[in-house]
């Protein structure tokens, strides 16, 4: 799928200092039909007079997956709350650069907040199903709250995105059951599948697993393979085997005693392999972090 | 394999995108124009008169142009979001109009009675037929004065001393003790004052005096005081408590040295609240207090008039004078009140002190 | 001696005597007692009510809740003839506070859900102010407010109620006599109950789980959407518990009903119509002039009261803590 790369490879390697600042773009062609996936140019984040981002610019080619790793308080968090929106919620907050949807600025004024949140979902790190509402009605929630009129069968997109999810077989028979009698692994597949329900284009995951067991983790990252072949998928995660299991791309990011910003990003696999940057490389094998 | 590009260190602003700016506001002001326009027209064409129908008529128009509006811009979805915001608002206000009512009535028509002699003239030389500039309220000072001060005397230590034992020794019984001081705060205030009387009045040769009511007051204080106290009491820092059990202090001595002046301003919050609760309060007087149009300094026997009272008997006086006296006497309750409410923020506001 | 299994031996634990010192003793003793008053207070308020008012309970029975006529007579031979009923007086109670709970939990809830999600911050820190001092207003205030600028209005609102819904049967009237209604009264009090149970249900949606509140919003709901999806069923049963204690505010609320109520002792269904009562307002009418059989009757009739608002309190309270502590 990446045959036309079309990149210059130009080694740059980050001076020490932060003085400078580096943004950097990964463009890979992915599946044509999904869009143009998602793109942040320059993207600032303020708490108050606090600079929390610096400048991070990033491309979220359709069909991949990017893992956003680096150690606590850098910023990742906070970068993938600009990505929906959601960033701000913080009553002190601001931001600065643009965030592109299929090539539209989703900060642009005008814009109904609402349907840029149903086209770009996320998935918390603590799941947080509808105490009040049935597995069934979680999974609709999504559709009721933005009183989506579904043209097609309800209990067929409920098996749908469960069964992407890989809850179906699990729940298919108490869909009538109350959402808080699930475990943490299952309740986490309930939301995935609750966001899945309105058919976004991104999905984007913070932390999802760090709250969960082992086994619940491993059926998430399977799920997370799946959903990449129909969308575009950011994942921020503290975990670097997980960044090394299910992402195509992987970005690191680091607050050095200042703003958080965006070191490095590139093939995952070559991230955690042959890094560019020395800070990479020290986050990468455990030197720190 | 990574494109980098280097860009020069300009400084970003900060902006807030989702926020409404001045433009936004622009149609909102249009329709609140439309729909006062129309309103004015459809109340001069139409039956409705008066200023339920201007109300609501101007809500039905400024709503339903704005959930157009924004139906037009952004679809249903937003639309009954606006309506919900604009029910909710409605909602608001009318819970505050009858405040501003009742303040701005209290206000003009209680000023009328005032002249300075209002405050130190008592009823013994008028009645509440007399002309305005005559007569006073003095009595009626001092006699809320007075069962405020009788009132906190009887129920400050019961109170403190309930919710010491709340706080600092948590007994078994600590869960019914507050279960019961809720079922307290919940006693209607002519109950206190029947249960007095019941107790004290019927079938002895006692008759109403100030220490009568301020029992009755004090059984209305209680539940108010001990609940703010055991807040602030909870608000000392665990830490203060084991300095000074630690320094070898037996428990009262760090309670009464330590725990109690650090809580010093958020008890008198709660003192405050509690007089505030019932100074205002009628009903227990009618039965406890006995009456009298000047002031009566033996709190054990004679009567005494206090400013509920006061209004009271203007307000059952019927005349226009007496009803305007009532007033007067409102206002002078309320200055006392809201001085008092003043005085529990700012005590309030400093409710830990450590020294 | 060796063996596969290494048994711990763990020492005996030591007794922790604490031997308080005298003052502490008396410390303690002395706190403990005090804090028992409040019990003796709620068991004597009960106590002597229902002694003096045995008398009245013992003469007229179970009537003494149902029946509906409350009259003191003194007969030829000079003896007092006297039967005591509370019907009317609790259907009226009950009337008016139905009414204030029906125009004043809809408008506080309204007012919480208004502070909590839709007011900047400095308004929602002035208007929760504003709430706190309403509820330190004497309802001697409301009262006189009541009789003098609300009532002219309240009626011409019945009169318009009873033109469009005057065929409802409670609605109607006998005759065109709007004046004093327990309409009035009802709406005095729900403007008296608007602040309790503001404050307490604000409280309560103030402590929405953000999570929950964000994953409505993540899933792209609009303000509106979020508040019905999380916010009102989380904050249901906080909210019902404080409109139970606007409830028992309402009860027991004398001077306020007696300034605005045309006080009769007779049963009134129809809301509109000028004349009602509850029973404090009842107590206080009475007791002034009555005699001694009846003042033990009107104690009797206190006791009811009391007993109402007790259990409407308890329960009240019960449920705000619950749906506190719960999170749900």
């Amino acid at each position: 799928m990446e045959t036309e790369a079309q990149m210059s490879t130009e080694n740059h390697t980050q001076p020490n200092s932060l003085a400078g600042v580096a943004a950097a773009r990964v463009h890979v062609p992915g599946n044509a039909p999904l869009g143009s996936g998602l793109e942040a140019r320059g993207v600032h984040a303020w708490f108050g007079s606090h600079l929390a981002l610096e400048n991070v610019s990033l491309d979220f080619a359709a069909g991949t997956v990017a893992a956003l790793i680096g150690p606590s308080g850098c910023g990742k968090s906070t970068f993938i709350r600009t990505l929906n929106r959601m960033h701000e919620f913080i009553p002190s907050a601001a931001m600065a650069g643009e965030v592109l949807l299929d090539g539209k600025d989703i900060y642009a004024s005008g814009t109904d907040v609402t349907r840029v949140r149903l086209q770009i979902g996320m998935v918390f790190q603590k799941p947080n199903p509808f105490p009040s509402m049935t597995i069934g009605e979680n999974v609709l929630a999504g559709l009721k709250l933005a009183q989506i009129k579904y043209d097609g069968n309800k209990d067929d997109l409920m098996e749908e995105t469960l069964t992407r999810a890989g809850l179906w077989t699990e729940v298919k028979d108490r869909l009538g059951a109350h959402a808080g009698g699930l475990s943490g692994g299952q309740q986490q597949r309930l939301c995935i599948a609750r966001s899945l329900a309105v058919n976004p284009k991104v999905l984007l995951m913070d932390e999802p697993c760090s709250a969960l067991d082992p086994g619940s983790t491993l059926r998430i990252e399977d799920t997370i393979s799946q959903l990449s072949k129909t969308m575009t998928i950011v994942i921020v995660t503290h975990n670097m085997q997980q960044a090394a299991r299910v992402s195509d791309y992987t970005a690191f990011f680091l607050a050095d005693g200042g703003p958080g910003q965006m070191i490095e990003v590139g093939p995952t696999s070559e991230m955690f392999s042959r890094p560019k940057d020395q800070r990479t490389e020290n986050y990468v094998s455990g030197r720190f972090g | 394999m990574t494109t980098a590009n280097v860009i020069a260190n300009t400084p970003v602003a900060p902006r807030k995108p989702w926020k409404a700016t001045k433009a936004d506001y622009i149609p909102l002001f249009v329709i609140f124009v439309l729909a006062a326009v129309l309103d004015i027209i459809v109340v001069a064409v139409t039956p409705m008169k008066g200023k339920l129908a201007y109300a609501l008529l101007f809500f039905i128009f400024a709503s339903g142009f704005q959930m157009a509006l924004k139906w037009y811009k952004l679809g249903k979805r937003a639309a009954i979001d606006s309506l919900a915001g604009s029910v909710a608002i409605t909602g608001a206000i009318i819970a505050f109009t009858p405040v501003a009512s009742l303040l701005a009535t209290a206000i003009v028509k209680g000023v009328k009675g005032l002249y300075p002699g209002f405050f130190y003239h008592d009823m013994s030389v008028a009645n509440y037929q007399s002309p305005l500039n005559q007569g006073g309220v003095i009595q009626a000072i001092v006699g809320t004065l007075y069962l405020i001060f009788l009132s906190t005397a009887i129920s400050l230590p019961l109170s403190v001393l309930t919710a010491l034992y709340l706080t600092e020794i948590r007994g078994k019984a600590s869960g019914f003790i507050q279960f019961l001081v809720q079922a307290m705060s919940g006693i209607p205030s002519v109950v206190a004052g029947i249960f007095i009387y019941s107790a004290l009045l019927l079938t002895t040769s006692l008759r109403g005096s100030t220490i009568m009511a301020a029992l009755a007051l004090a059984i209305l204080m209680i539940p108010t005081v001990t609940r703010t106290a055991q807040e602030v009491l909870l608000l000392v820092p665990r830490e203060l408590r084991e300095a000074g059990l630690a320094l070898g202090a037996t428990q009262w001595k760090t309670v009464a040295t330590i725990v109690v002046p650090a809580a010093r301003n958020g008890l008198i919050t709660a003192v405050i609240l509690g007089v505030a609760r019932i100074a205002g309060e009628t009903a227990p007087l009618l039965f406890t207090l006995g009456v009298s149009n000047k002031i009566n300094w033996n709190p054990f026997s004679g009567g005494q008039s206090a400013l509920p009272y006061y209004v009271w008997s203007g307000l059952g006086d019927g005349t226009e004078l007496g009803i305007d006296r009532a007033w007067s006497g409102i206002l002078v309750l309320l200055m006392l009140v809201l001085s008092l409410f003043v005085v529990a923020r700012i005590f309030g506001t400093r409710k830990v002190k450590i020294k | 001696m060796s063996s596969n299994v290494i048994e711990r031996v763990l020492p005996e634990k030591r007794a922790l005597i604490n031997r308080p010192r005298p003052s502490d003793i008396a410390f303690r003793a002395i706190l403990n007692v005090m804090s028992y008053s409040s019990l003796l207070i709620l068991a004597a308020i009960g106590g002597f009510l229902a002694f003096r008012g045995f008398g009245a309970f013992k003469d007229n029975g179970f009537g003494f809740i149902t029946h509906a006529e409350w009259s003191s007579l003194v007969g030829d031979d000079g003896k007092e003839i006297s039967t005591f009923g509370l019907g009317a007086m609790i259907t009226g109670t009950l009337i008016i506070s139905t009414i204030a709970l029906f125009i004043g939990v809809p408008i506080s809830v309204l007012t919480a859900l208004f502070l909590t999600f839709y007011a900047p911050e400095r308004l929602k820190r002035t208007l929760v102010t504003v709430v706190d001092l309403m509820a330190s207003f004497p309802s001697i205030l409301y009262g006189i407010w009541g009789f003098i600028v609300l009532s002219p209005m309240a009626t011409y609102w019945a009169k318009l109620v009873y033109k469009f819904l005057g065929w409802i049967p409670f609605l109607s009237v006998p005759t065109p006599a709007f004046d004093r209604s327990p309409f009035l009264a009802g709406i005095v009090l729900s403007i008296m109950i608007i602040p309790i149970v503001t404050s307490v249900s604000r409280e309560i949606f103030a402590q929405t789980p953000l999570e929950r509140m964000q994953a409505a919003y993540a899933l792209g709901a609009t303000r509106w959407g979020m508040i019905r999806a999380v916010a009102l069923p989380f904050g249901a049963s906080g909210v019902v518990g404080g409109a139970m204690l606007g409830l028992g505010r309402a009860l027991g609320e004398t001077v306020a009903v007696y300034s605005v109520l045309n006080i009769v002792f007779k049963i009134n269904w129809h809301i509109l119509y000028g004349y009602g009562g509850n029973i404090a307002s009842m107590i206080v009418q009475k007791f002034g002039e009555a005699s001694f059989t009846e003042k033990k009757a009107l104690l009797a009739a206190g006791f009811v009261l009391f007993v109402m608002t007790l259990l409407v309190n308890m329960v009240a309270n019960t449920v705000v803590s619950r749906a506190v502590k719960s999170g749900k």
